[in-house]
């Protein structure tokens, strides 16, 4: 394996693809395991409501409140149906506004846990979020189970991560 | 029943203001030997079109042993030049990567009539008559292209008169041979268009060839068309 | 109509030495298509089969897809050590089914070098959940031991008993381990992964080998025997990677998380499945440029034919005015030299498949040694049969052309072809 230059030049162009805290981007990890469906998000709050600090006047905390409420709906994902997944209620946790200054980046993270009656069937999972977050241009979605692990990159146009 | 009958006819090239032919009335009867003479630019080759049903007239009508062709669709015209009509042209008539003998038996591929009629074997019949017109056995295999010209004009005859149909057209066939070669090839032609019993029309521009024919018509005298052409 | 189409066969057989080249020249643009999507299909498979059965690759931070193929597939430039402590706390970790400490940097004859523990043998996964078989022999156990990939063994003709000594760095130029010897006590089954193309030894055996070296060049003056080795501390200080399995395959982010923000020193856990994806949808531009390249090879191919079937169209004015005199119709000479040209498209589009199954005999051997892609010999699946039926509606509707234009000629010239 001498000759990788090419293997090395495309590692290379592959680099800067999983930034830290992309504007207009969120990331989504999909944890399959027997029965469960985990899935794991990470909203950029400038994503969600348009700025990225503790809200400040009325209009600011009705938008957290709504982005809030819209994230805690399971029906924002769709596993395959046949596998029958049945959603728990989302757990979703706002940034702590205050600490560590106004500057830094904030993220909304959201958890959503299905439990599948026929996980063999489970070979998809299909957003919603795209159409409550006009802001959102990019999902990068991970997953892995017990058939291996996969990526893909899930936009408006296309928001079904299929394996 | 005439073999050919053509009335009131006008044909005019697409875009073309002036008409090419307007012949009011020509008839030949079955088995007639015709020569129709008519300089280059006399409309030869539109009428040769007319009569093979590849073009149609703007009016007028062509009854070809009977049957008006103008009234029939582009399939049935087709199909009726296949079963009655034999054509001989100028030179390259052959298809000249086929065998002489491929070459003669190709109407009967088209023309389940002419097969009929060529005895339903058409590679024997082709034999005889390619021996009957005198080209040896040993040319018969090679393909049409490798012939001289005369042979190769011999072979299209051949083709032209397979299966006995019953109008023979001929284009200037003797147009590619040397001057002795080309009465032998027209006494041929009468001789053998007289056997099968077929009208035969030939078209030249060269009024010396017209002796042994039985009738005589300049393209010119029953075209109206053609005064304005030619002035 | 059939005799029009005999008479069509022959011609087009008379005419063969034109229509051979078209034919040749869209064949070998089919092979190029397909060849493009063969070894873009069959490198992610075999990539994939890699590393499917690891679930996170450990190493010092760089890039994420770097440290894979560098791990993995001993591909590329090597990154930084980590050390022997951070291993074994990643090791121990409640989540964790086993870790492989790797330790590369080492060759034999343009063959990586590969320095882990004896439990890569039992542990390591590769395609559908396979574990690695010895063909012969066992797995190492005395420090100058050494285990073959199926590939070396063969390539090199090595069997069990031989010596052999191994270079540094990763060239054959790289100063040589001459004087430490290693024998051969096992050789692996083919997995077709490049495991095949490893020599794998214990990681005792790397420290071994560079007790007498600092700073990757040997000591001058120093030359410490080989039968003094085992008086040496042989514990690895230091290791290039870990793979790593997990008791729960979902477990793998927390995982992640644990070793990026490992407080010892700083790591980068990188998930092959993942960053595989990744790495093909960064290149799938490229492969997409390759194959609308390829395609477009193919569509000067079939424009070739089209322009070979106008040209030769004067010439034949007088062929299709015989076949008209003798009966044949304007449509019949339309589908006459349309079905020429898809005739010398489909022959074209198979004789390149031909020539793929051929060329892939062939170039399998050197695709699988430079770039670890193993090249399967097989019947064309789906996507290559799209292609190639797409190739010859493409030669279809090129045809048409010179169909058309036959078709307006056979009606302008009737029985007395204008030459």
């Amino acid at each position: 394996m001498r000759h990788s230059i090419v293997f090395a030049s495309i590692a290379l162009l592959a680099l800067p693809l999983r930034a830290q805290h992309v504007h207009g981007e969120a990331k989504l990890d999909i944890a399959i395991d027997k029965e469960h469906l985990a899935i794991s998000l990470e909203l950029p709050l400038d994503v969600a409501v348009g700025f990225e600090r503790a809200p400040k006047t009325e209009k600011e905390k009705t938008a957290l409140g709504t982005a809030q409420r819209i994230l805690a709906d399971t029906a924002l994902f769709l596993p395959t149906p046949a596998a029958a997944c049945k959603g728990d209620t989302p757990k979703v946790v706002l940034p702590e506004f205050g600490k560590g200054g106004a500057e830094q980046h904030a993220d909304i993270d959201a958890t959503y846990v299905f439990r599948c009656a026929n996980p063999a069937a489970l070979k998809s999972v299909e957003t919603a979020i795209f159409k409550s977050f006009k802001r959102l241009y990019r999902l990068e979605a991970r997953r892995a189970g017990p058939s291996g692990q996969g990526a893909a990159r899930l936009t408006p146009k296309n928001p079904v991560f299929a394996w | 029943m005439a073999s050919l009958r053509i009335t009131d006819l006008v044909f005019r090239w697409p875009r073309q203001a002036a008409a090419c032919l307007d012949i009011s009335y020509l008839e030949l009867a079955p088995g007639e030997r015709v020569f129709l003479h008519g300089p280059s630019g006399s409309g030869k080759s539109s009428l040769l079109g007319l009569l093979g049903g590849v073009t149609l007239p703007e009016q007028g009508s062509i009854e070809l042993l009977g049957t008006d062709i103008t009234r029939l669709g582009g399939r049935a015209r087709d199909h009726f030049r296949a079963e009655h009509i034999g054509f001989l042209f100028q030179q390259f008539n052959l298809l000249p990567w086929l065998s002489a003998i491929d070459n003669v038996v190709l109407p009967c591929t088209f023309s389940a009539r002419r097969r009929q009629r060529a005895g339903n074997v058409p590679h024997v019949e082709a034999a005889r008559m390619l021996r009957h017109l005198d080209l040896g056995e040993a040319l018969w295999r090679k393909p049409a292209g490798e012939l001289s010209m005369g042979q190769q004009q011999r072979v299209a005859a051949a083709r032209a008169l397979i299966g006995r149909p019953e109008i023979l057209i001929a284009d200037e066939p003797t147009s590619a041979l040397d001057a002795e070669r080309q009465q032998a090839f027209i006494d041929l032609l009468l001789q053998e268009s007289a056997a099968v019993g077929a009208t035969l029309v030939f078209v030249s521009h060269d009024q010396r060839l017209a002796g042994h024919f039985d009738r005589i018509i300049a393209l010119d005298d029953i075209n109206r068309a053609a005064s304005g052409l030619n002035v | 109509m059939t005799a029009v189409m005999r008479l069509a066969a022959l011609s087009a057989w008379s005419r063969r030495l034109t229509l051979g080249l078209s034919l040749v020249a869209i064949a070998l643009a089919v092979t190029l298509l397909l060849a493009v999507e063969r070894i873009r299909g069959d490198a992610r498979q075999s990539f994939a089969q890699s590393v499917s059965g690891v679930d996170l690759v450990v190493g010092a931070r760089t890039g994420s897809v770097q440290l894979m193929l560098y791990a993995v597939f001993h591909a590329g430039a090597a990154s930084n050590n980590i050390s022997w402590d951070s291993y074994r706390a990643i090791a121990s970790h409640p989540a964790v089914d086993w870790a492989l400490p790797l330790s590369l940097g080492d060759s034999h004859r343009g063959f990586a070098v590969l320095g882990t523990s004896p439990e890569y043998f039992d542990r390591f996964r590769h395609g559908d959940g396979e574990a690695l078989r010895f063909r012969d022999g066992k797995a190492f156990g005395g420090v100058f031991e050494v285990v073959l990939g199926s590939e070396v063994g063969q390539r090199l003709g090595y069997r069990l008993g031989d010596s052999i000594t191994l270079s540094h760095g990763l060239s054959e130029l790289g100063p040589a381990h001459g004087d430490k010897p290693f024998r051969v006590v096992g050789i692996l089954a083919a997995t077709g992964t490049p495991v095949d193309r490893t020599l794998h030894v214990g990681l005792e055996a790397i420290s071994a080998l560079h007790l007498d070296w600092v700073g990757g060049a040997p000591l001058p003056g120093v030359n410490i025997p080989a039968e003094f080795v085992a008086k040496f501390d042989l514990k690895p200080k230091e290791i290039t990677a870990a793979l790593v399995g997990l008791k729960q395959r979902s477990d793998v982010f927390r995982m992640q998380r644990f070793v990026n923000q490992y407080r010892g020193e700083p790591l980068l856990g990188v998930m092959p499945g993942v960053a595989l994806d990744e790495l093909w949808q960064t290149i799938g531009i490229v492969e997409r440029s390759l194959l609308a390249v390829s395609a477009l090879v193919v569509l000067i191919g079939l424009s070739g034919l089209a322009a070979t079937l106008l040209a030769g169209l004067n010439e034949r004015r007088r062929e299709l005015a015989i076949l008209r005199a003798l009966g044949a119709g304007p449509g019949e000479v339309f589908l006459m030299l349309t079905a020429e040209g898809l005739l010398v498209t489909t022959l074209g589009a198979l004789l390149g498949l031909l020539l793929l199954g051929a060329g892939s005999g062939l170039a399998a051997p050197w695709l699988l040694e430079r770039f670890g892609v193993v090249l399967a010999t097989r019947i064309p699946d789906e996507a290559e049969l799209a292609l190639i039926g797409a190739v010859i509606l493409t030669g279809l509707l090129a045809s048409l052309v010179p169909g058309w234009r036959a078709w307006r000629m056979s009606l302008a010239d009737g029985l007395t072809p204008r030459l």
